[in-house]
């Protein structure tokens, strides 16, 4: 991640537009992948918003650039796919790729992507939704660089994206502002739900992975409580509270989120960031590893014999706890673990940060049982820390 | 940000071009205040080598003639090598330095203060500073004999009975520093409760996500393991979540009420059923209490313990942040436990038990932040229960009033309980305002220092998002009220018009925004001017002290 | 309109009826009892509460307050040699002045803008007292020395992971219980014996009790009995040899004439400022320091703020704010992290300004003129007959032990004849130390002038016979 693009001293910031984003939510249509769904919204009217939200944030990030005389430099994707964007919000972009206008796919997404994180953007700002974040997921793996989502679509789950247009503006003025050693960035969720499925009524929601964003640094105001430990410090306290909590023998099934991921690493086992791991307490605070990526079929014999405990976090900024990303722990494993187990089965992890960003409202179930859902609603007990626990509400999805 | 923005030029708020007349036109609302700025030096940089402020006495030639010099008699490692390496200056100089720093701050005395939410930041009333001053009060040793004593001793006694009544427990503690340090006497005698009752398996704590947070730090210090509850969608306190976090484990449930958000639990005497049913005590955070003063009573909701801070409901000035002053109240079972010495009286003359065999002990040195208690207690008694009822209810009322006037402003809202009338606080939520600007909460407060108001958002963490809590007392007019709003008013349209303007905020405080980054980083942060010295001095020009 | 409508209290603005009713017409409520809606009628007293009546005169409260406050004697007033822990120094007139400055003493704990005033005296506060005692690192004050020594105990643990912390013996017992109630979830905390001939820490005692498994060494230098632990650079040695921290529990006002803590070898400095410019009031003016090196590791266990320095957007402007906000990213074993509250700032701003206008010199002069003075009342009352000094071969600053043993006299007794006498004897140690006999602990200040400690050894002698 380095300024070795163009202007050196002034950071480059990449701009691309999904130019069909959100266009069939205004007329009903549920999200806008394929050329059909695309087809029929400007049929029935619709017109992209993405160009317009991308054409604020650029507009926003100018107007707070510390230094007027040097702005970022703009890397925009041709024509609607953010160079019309930068030009409407008052800047001449440097342009880079090609597309056919008016036909654009999920392809040319990403290849630009790829090519800007190539061209060692400082960070790659992208209007888009669930659905453009995925497309980034595959594009840019084998990268680091920093995405910041402009919020344009009817699916909007990942917590990649800014609360809106003038946020990511601001945000991405503080963040480019500082020198590339104070830069930091934290990985944040990015889910996806069928298309299909979900215009069928049915929903078969995935966890595809974490992109790089933005950790704000913002100054908060601390005075009359203790200062608010990291994420990171928080997942590793609870990392500790459930490692002790463990008896030597147990099998943990660790559903995928970065804080069980933070159980791992604390019982010395690795662990996928997307995928349900399962694992065997063989010394205090120590595991093995059982099954990498498991799917139900690995899982239904382990929830059904021993000492077997469930953990999960909430995902999305819903806050599923089954359903969302973890559906291979199906509603017969969870079953399986009840019945031995009973509530305590299911160990619930969540820092302070993530419980207060779900506020008031509930975590959410949907494990494809509607009978288990109703079982599991209520309320639950959450891990939030070392000797510390929250009680949240849980109700069917 | 490392390269800020220029501040906007100076004084937006006087127009140019215009000329003086008679007669003098209105004052504009908000007003153009201006903080005191002095750029004042570290007092580091003001000092002259020789230069005295106050002078010791000197060792009187009889005391010399006797014993000579014991400090020269110190072996070297035990006498100070070197004096220490303070500023000198001459008296005037320390006074100048800071008066000037006292300006620069913004207390009750100086602004419509209902920014600080929860602190309730109402009138400490000036003839009771004088009863604090007092050398008959400042000037007394915590050991002298109780003859000597009486009528300290009497006012905290009286004080104890006042809070007796006022809360409806049996005995009272004045004892605590401040209200964390009431809580942890809280706690600290909950503990005590279980263990004289051989119940050791009681090892939780239940409290509430906005229940002040010391509620949750001081049971997690006693050793508890501490269960928060999320209220219901309403942002009332769940009784459904409570039910399910009770069990036989349960030590204590340690509850604000109101919360923080301002709203009543209707259900607090379920929630005290609920915990004593299973066997815990429960155990009230009343600093929030300054509306429900001759409405409702911490032992008619069947509480066992409660406390009160003395520096919020009671009057005693905050101080910068201390010393402040804690109550708690107990039942008659728990009053063997108290803190000691307790202050008795036994018809004739006050003295203080200090033979209590099974106190929690010592919470602090000595007694109590007597200061404090003096004042509170006059304040008491300048009001009687008419006064309190009235306190209470001018609270709620500018409460409610303030509600509807801010409310009114674009990208305000006020989250839970839609509708209803909340008590002596609200927290707000920016969180439309924030969306549509990109303006955060933090930022509206830091532009509110160019209006002469503070501004507070809320605990961690932040539940209600972008928050803003407001808690206007009973000190404050219905002008104040208003020109607060005004504010807020004004702030808000500035984002909506200008965020970047708001961003770069303040402009007419005593400096500028900070860059609080070198704040986090151990190579560069400085919590003295020596350790600045030491790591910034080659780049600093200052002149070395 | 009633008497109370027509006299509306001054501290109740919007009481006035007028007013009262605008608003809540503006609320539209048609009584106050609407806003109470959520307060269960259950709950709701029906009865005033039974208060005295009010004194709503100012004049009144005056003399109803004048009425109580006449039956304390302020040692103003007679000759007083009490301490243990609350200290009769002069308090300078502009340290009064300061402290009952309305802008800090009615201003809380804004952002460093609004109260930027208040960020920089302490601020300033922070770094004269990391003069004082050769640290980096001073916190914003706690509420008194007894939670700095706790918190101070609780840190070491933390930091080491050990549970096991060892304290004098010769420690207040009052000290030694807030320490107990405050540690013991965490830590178990043992006493290492005094020499009883000279009052100094047992170093043998000390050996034997360190191990493995103890975090920290506490050494109150000057002790409660107030002998100088001279050899407090060998304890810290011991502490650090077994890998335990020391931690030096001390009195500003000694240190312009003792080494500080940081020059014998402490990791941990801690005590009361209340010495430093603080009115006695009735031990109601305590403020507590903790102090370490700058050292990442330590500075993250520091429950309590931490004012630096910060630059602005304007160059050579100075702002404030907290520094490691997020200390816990090093600390991930949360059951230590304790909490913050209002304590006793405005003490430490006025112990800053004390510290200003003392300077080097002044805290010097201090240190060396209280030393004489109180070499000067052992000497004294070593004269009277049946009185001993049991330490007096050992150093001493501010305080000392009298050993009335011999007279065949109760230091309660001496105390009461004393007080008929106009003087304020000694605190007395008999039920706190029963091995030391009827002993008093004496406190010598710079205020006590040689005509003061004569008067006290006659007196004594008058008494004694």
């Amino acid at each position: 991640m380095t300024n070795s693009g163009p202007g050196r001293g002034r950071p480059v910031v990449g701009l691309l537009v999904n130019p069909i984003a959100g266009i069939g939510g205004r007329v009903g249509l549920k999200g806008s992948d394929g050329v059909d769904t695309v087809r029929r919204a400007l049929a029935l009217g619709a017109s992209p918003e993405a160009g317009t939200r991308a054409a604020s944030t650029i507009r926003e990030l100018l107007a707070r650039w510390p230094a007027p005389g040097a702005p970022p430099i703009v890397l925009a994707g041709p024509l609607e796919m953010g160079e019309a964007a930068a030009v409407a919000a008052g800047t001449q972009p440097s342009v880079i790729g090609s597309i056919v206008p008016g036909a654009t796919t999920a392809a040319d997404t990403m290849r630009l992507a790829r090519l800007m994180a190539g061209r060692g953007v400082d960070l790659l700002l992208v209007a888009g939704g669930d659905g453009t974040a995925r497309d980034l997921i595959v594009a840019l793996r084998d990268t680091l660089v920093p995405v910041l989502g402009i919020p344009a679509g009817v699916k909007i789950h990942s917590a990649v994206f800014a609360t809106g247009p003038a946020t990511a503006g601001a945000v991405a003025a503080g963040f480019l502002a500082l020198p590339v050693e104070r830069r930091r960035t934290e990985g944040r969720e990015v889910l996806d739900l069928d298309e299909e499925a979900y215009r069928r009524g049915e929903i078969a929601p995935r966890l595809w992975g974490e992109l790089r964003v933005p950790l704000e640094r913002r100054h908060i105001q601390a005075r009359k409580a203790p200062s608010p430990a990291t994420e990171a410090a928080a997942a590793a306290a609870i990392a500790d509270e459930v490692a002790a909590a463990s008896p030597i023998g147990a099998r943990l099934i660790l559903g995928p989120g970065s804080t069980v991921r933070a159980i791992a690493d604390r019982l010395g086992v690795p662990k996928t960031l997307v995928g349900v791991d399962v694992v065997e307490v063989r010394e205090p605070g120590r595991a093995t590893l059982v099954a990498l990526d498991a799917a139900e079929a690995q899982l239904r014999p382990v929830a059904a014999a021993g000492d077997c405990r469930i953990v999960v976090t909430p995902i999305g900024g819903q806050g599923f706890i089954f359903g969302r990303g973890n559906q291979q722990i199906g509603p017969e494993v969870v079953r399986d673990v009840l019945r031995r187990a009973g509530r305590p089965g299911i160990i619930i992890v969540a820092t302070p940060a993530k419980l207060a960003a779900i506020g008031t409202r509930p975590l959410l179930v949907d494990t494809g049982d509607p009978a288990l859902d109703r079982e599991l609603a209520g309320h639950a007990q959450v891990i939030t820390g070392r000797g510390e626990r929250s009680v949240a509400r849980v109700a069917a999805a | 940000m490392t390269t800020p923005p220029t501040p906007a030029s100076p004084d937006r708020t006087i127009p140019s071009g215009s000329s003086p007349t008679l007669p003098i036109g209105p004052k504009p609302m908000p007003r153009r205040f201006h903080q005191a700025r002095w750029d004042e030096p570290i007092i580091f940089e003001l000092s002259t080598p020789g230069a005295r402020g106050v002078l010791p006495p000197a060792t009187e030639p009889g005391i010399i003639a006797l014993v000579g010099d014991p400090a020269a008699a110190l072996p070297p490692g035990v006498r100070r090598a070197a004096p220490p390496a303070l500023p000198e200056l001459a008296q005037l100089h320390v006074v100048r330095h800071y008066t000037r720093l006292s300006q620069e701050n913004l207390g009750v005395d100086l602004n419509i203060d209902v920014g600080q939410g929860t602190c309730t930041m109402k009138y400490s009333p000036k003839v009771n500073d004088r009863f604090a001053r007092d050398p008959r009060v400042a000037d007394l040793h915590p050991l002298q004999d109780p003859s000597t004593v009486q009528g300290v001793l009497e006012i905290a006694w009286r004080l104890e009975r006042l809070l007796v009544e006022i809360s409806g427990m049996d005995r009272v503690t004045l004892q605590p520093g401040a209200g964390s340090a009431a809580i942890w006497a809280n706690v600290s005698m909950i503990r005590a409760y279980h263990a004289s009752r051989g119940d050791t398996a009681r090892d939780e704590v239940v409290t509430t996500i906005f229940s002040h947070p010391s509620n949750a730090a001081c049971a997690k210090v006693a050793g508890y393991k501490v269960i928060t509850l999320y209220p219901d969608t309403d942002g009332y306190p769940d009784l459904d979540a409570l039910r399910a976090a009770v069990s036989e484990r349960t030590a204590a449930l340690l509850i604000t009420n109101p919360e923080d958000t301002g709203i009543f639990n209707p259900r607090i005497e379920d929630f005290v059923r609920v915990v004593h049913e299973a066997g815990g005590l429960t155990c009230y955070d009343q600093a929030n209490a300054n509306g429900l003063l001759g409405v409702t009573r911490a032992r008619d909701a069947g509480f066992d313990l409660c406390h009160f801070n003395l520096h919020k409901t009671f009057s005693t000035p905050h101080a910068c942040g201390g010393p402040g002053a804690g109550a708690c109240g107990v039942t008659a079972e728990l009053a063997r436990f108290l803190p000691r010495p307790t202050v008795e009286f036994d018809g004739t003359a006050y003295r203080l038990d200090d033979d209590r065999p099974d106190s929690i002990g010592k919470i602090r040195p000595w007694y109590g932040v007597v200061p404090n208690l003096v004042r509170a207690y006059a304040w008491i008694m300048s009001l009687g229960a008419e006064g309190l009822r009235e306190v209470a209810e001018i609270a709620v009322l500018n409460n409610n009033y303030l509600m509807q006037r801010v409310l009114e402003i674009r990208g305000l809202a006020a989250p839970f309980a839609a509708g209803r009338r909340r008590v002596e606080q609200v927290r707000y939520s920016w969180d439309q305002l924030t969306r549509e600007t990109g303006i955060h909460s933090e930022e509206i407060g830091f532009r509110a220092a160019d209006f002469g108001a503070h501004y507070w958002t809320s605990h961690h963490p932040f539940v209600v998002p972008e928050p803003m809590t407001l808690e206007p007392t009973e000190s404050y007019s219905r002008a104040d009220l208003d020109e607060y709003a005004a504010i807020l008013r004004t702030i808000a349209e500035e984002a909506y018009a200008d965020p970047a303007f708001v961003h770069g905020a303040p402009y007419q405080s005593t400096i500028h925004r900070i860059d609080h980054e070198p704040l986090d980083d151990p190579e560069r942060w400085a919590v003295t001017w020596r350790a600045y010295r030491r790591k910034h001095a080659a780049a600093d020009p200052a002149p070395a002290t | 309109m009633t008497d109370q409508q027509a006299r509306v209290h001054p501290y109740i603005p919007n009481a006035i009826p007028d007013v009262k009713a605008a608003m809540l017409a503006a609320v539209g409520a048609t009584s106050v009892e609407e806003l109470y809606a959520d307060v269960p009628p259950s709950l709701r007293l029906t009865a005033p509460l039974d208060l005295p009546e009010p004194i709503r005169s100012e004049a009144e409260l005056v003399r109803h307050l004048e009425g109580l406050l006449r039956r304390n004697t302020s040692t103003r007033d007679v000759i007083s040699f009490l301490g243990a822990g609350c200290y009769p120094h002069h308090v300078p007139a502009v340290c009064d002045e300061i402290a009952g400055r309305s802008e800090f003493l009615t201003a809380y704990a804004g952002e460093p803008y609004q109260d930027h005033g208040r960020f920089q005296a302490l601020f300033e506060y922070e770094s004269m007292m990391g003069e004082l005692l050769e640290m980096d690192v001073v916190n914003v004050p706690v509420y008194d020395g007894f939670q700095a020594t706790s918190t101070a105990l609780r840190m070491a643990g933390r930091i080491t992971g050990r549970r096991r912390v060892l304290v004098p013996a010769s420690m207040s017992r009052d000290k030694r219980s807030r320490i107990l109630d405050y540690v013991r979830p965490d830590l178990d905390v043992e006493e290492v014996a005094f020499e009883p001939a000279t009052g100094l820490l047992d170093l043998a005692a000390l050996g034997r009790a360190l191990g493995a498994d103890v975090a920290g060494v506490l050494v109150e230098n000057p002790g409660y009995l107030g002998v100088v632990e001279a050899r407090a650079a060998e304890i810290a040695s011991l502490a650090h040899g077994s890998g335990a921290l020391a931690i030096g529990d001390v009195d500003p006002s000694t240190l312009g004439v003792l080494a500080p803590p940081a020059a014998w070898g402490a990791d941990l400095a801690c005590g009361d400022i209340q010495p430093l410019g603080i009115h006695q009031q009735f031990g109601g003016g305590n403020g507590g320091f903790i102090a370490s090196h700058d050292d990442p590791r330590v500075v993250m266990e520091f429950p309590s703020r931490l004012f630096g320095i910060a630059p602005t957007a304007v160059p050579g402007e100075y702002g404030f704010g907290d520094v490691a906000y997020e200390r816990t990213s090093f600390a991930v074993r949360e059951e230590g992290k304790e909490w913050v509250g209002t304590a006793a700032a405005l003490w430490g701003i006025t112990a800053g300004v004390y510290l200003a206008l003392m300077g080097p010199r002044g805290m010097q002069e201090l240190g060396e003129t209280m030393m004489a003075r109180t070499r000067y009342a052992i000497a004294r009352l070593e004269a009277v007959p049946g009185v001993r000094v049991p330490f007096s071969g050992q150093h001493h600053v501010k305080e000392f032990v009298v050993d009335l043993g011999a007279t065949g006299q109760t230091v309660a007794a001496v105390s009461r004849a004393l007080l008929a006498r106009g003087i304020f004897f000694g605190k007395d140690l008999s039920t706190e130390h029963p091995a030391l006999g009827q002993a008093a602990l004496v406190c010598v200040t710079e205020i006590h002038a040689q005509a003061d400690i004569d008067r006290l050894a006659d007196d004594l002698r008058e008494v004694l016979r």
